[in-house]
């Protein structure tokens, strides 16, 4: 039988409430440990190295609830540490990192938008519009296999740079306007060919309505796109008090706006963030337009 | 079930496991049994993904993103 270690849910403002009595992993109860101020949510979890789906939703559960209560850290799923002893230092070792980030996060959520478009119609669009390489000295059937190959090449990285810069545009201008009516907001720009841009937006919930209303005005106004809206989550995305080598609570991430199409597109994580003081606007609407 | 409501189910799963999985507090210290795999499937996958098991076995197939293609 595989030991029981302690598996933690989130750093959270308050001691956690007993509606979370029997609501962890495997129908475990969730115990609270308390540091300065803060407090760990955690559970006894036997089943390290063997996780389910079932595991990933009770976590997501767990940390929904507790956060009608208080202001939450949700820890990235699988958080399993040697003893709760462990879990005792490192609250002792990054609780001034856990109080801000938790008083920067209180009374926030995090929402996700994703913009889709048809990556294939975009990238003919591209392709009868933009320049042809050959055309005016015979075109590629006039050369030796190894030109036709390299113009072919070429083709594909323009066609590759082509559709970057596209998705950079779209998302300057649907992820600036949304970004401006949030606290703080990421994008992570053609993810994938048909994905323009993904971003996440920490918006108070008081504010969420405005944002909500912004987002379908938006949407209204883009027919050839599709829009997905998620949320209200916990702050996952704006969380990141303990991450290695990360970025600590409010600090200026490494890429700013305007992002800067890049060669390739392998790996585009890039991130931008924008930070806004004040609210939406009163009437459901952001003033910000 | 709506094909409607399965496919809002459908994306709130992925949307759950995109959050869940990728992103969130990291602590030095961890125990991270299994958990590199999972940080591995995201590195590659970006996917419609069913479950934790069916995302290992996509992985083994090879990376690709399909999961704007995924989404209904």
């Amino acid at each position: 039988m595989k030991p029981s270690r302690p598996y933690l849910y989130c750093i959270a403002d308050g001691p956690g409430s007993p509606i979370l009595r029997g609501r962890g992993l495997r129908g475990a109860d969730v115990a609270s440990m308390p540091f300065g101020g803060v407090w760990a949510l955690w559970s006894e979890f036997a089943g390290a190295g063997d996780f389910m789906q079932g595991d990933v939703m009770a976590h997501e559960a767990v940390i929904e609830l507790a956060m009608t209560h208080s202001a939450v850290l949700p820890m990235r799923f699988g958080a399993v540490f040697a003893g709760a002893e462990a879990i005792r230092r490192a609250l002792e070792g990054r609780h001034p990192q856990f109080r801000a980030a938790l008083d920067r996060l209180a009374g926030k959520v995090e929402v996700g938008v994703k913009v889709l478009w048809k990556a294939g119609e975009v990238k003919e669009e591209i392709r009868t519009g933009g320049p042809k390489p050959g055309a005016g000295n015979g075109g590629a059937n006039g050369h030796a296999p190894g030109t036709n190959y390299l113009l072919g090449k070429f083709r594909e990285h323009l066609l590759a740079r082509g559709l970057e810069e596209r998705a950079a545009g779209v998302a300057g201008q649907i992820h600036g306007r949304l970004a401006r009516c949030a606290s703080e907001a990421q994008v992570e720009i053609l993810p994938t060919e048909n994905l323009v841009f993904a971003g996440s937006y920490l918006v108070g919930r008081e504010e969420l309505e405005g944002f909500r209303a912004r987002f379908e005005r938006i949407r209204a106004g883009q027919p050839g796109l599709r829009f997905l809206y998620a949320g209200p989550w916990p702050p996952y995305s704006f969380a990141g008090a303990g991450e290695p080598g990360g970025e600590e609570p409010g600090s200026t991430p490494s890429t700013q706006w305007p992002w800067r199409p890049r060669a390739h597109l392998a790996r585009p994580w890039l991130c931008t963030s924008g930070r806004r003081r004040g609210g939406c606007g009163e009437s459901g609407s952001c003033r910000c337009v | 079930m709506s094909v409607a409501l399965e496919s809002s189910r459908r994306v709130t799963l992925l949307e759950t496991l995109d959050r869940v999985l990728s992103k969130g507090v990291m602590i030095d210290g961890e125990i991270t049994i299994s958990v590199a795999d999972v940080d591995l499937i995201f590195l590659g996958l970006k996917a419609l993904l069913a479950s934790v098991e069916t995302a290992e076995k996509l992985r083994r197939e090879g990376p690709r993103g399909r999961m704007a293609e995924g989404v209904p």
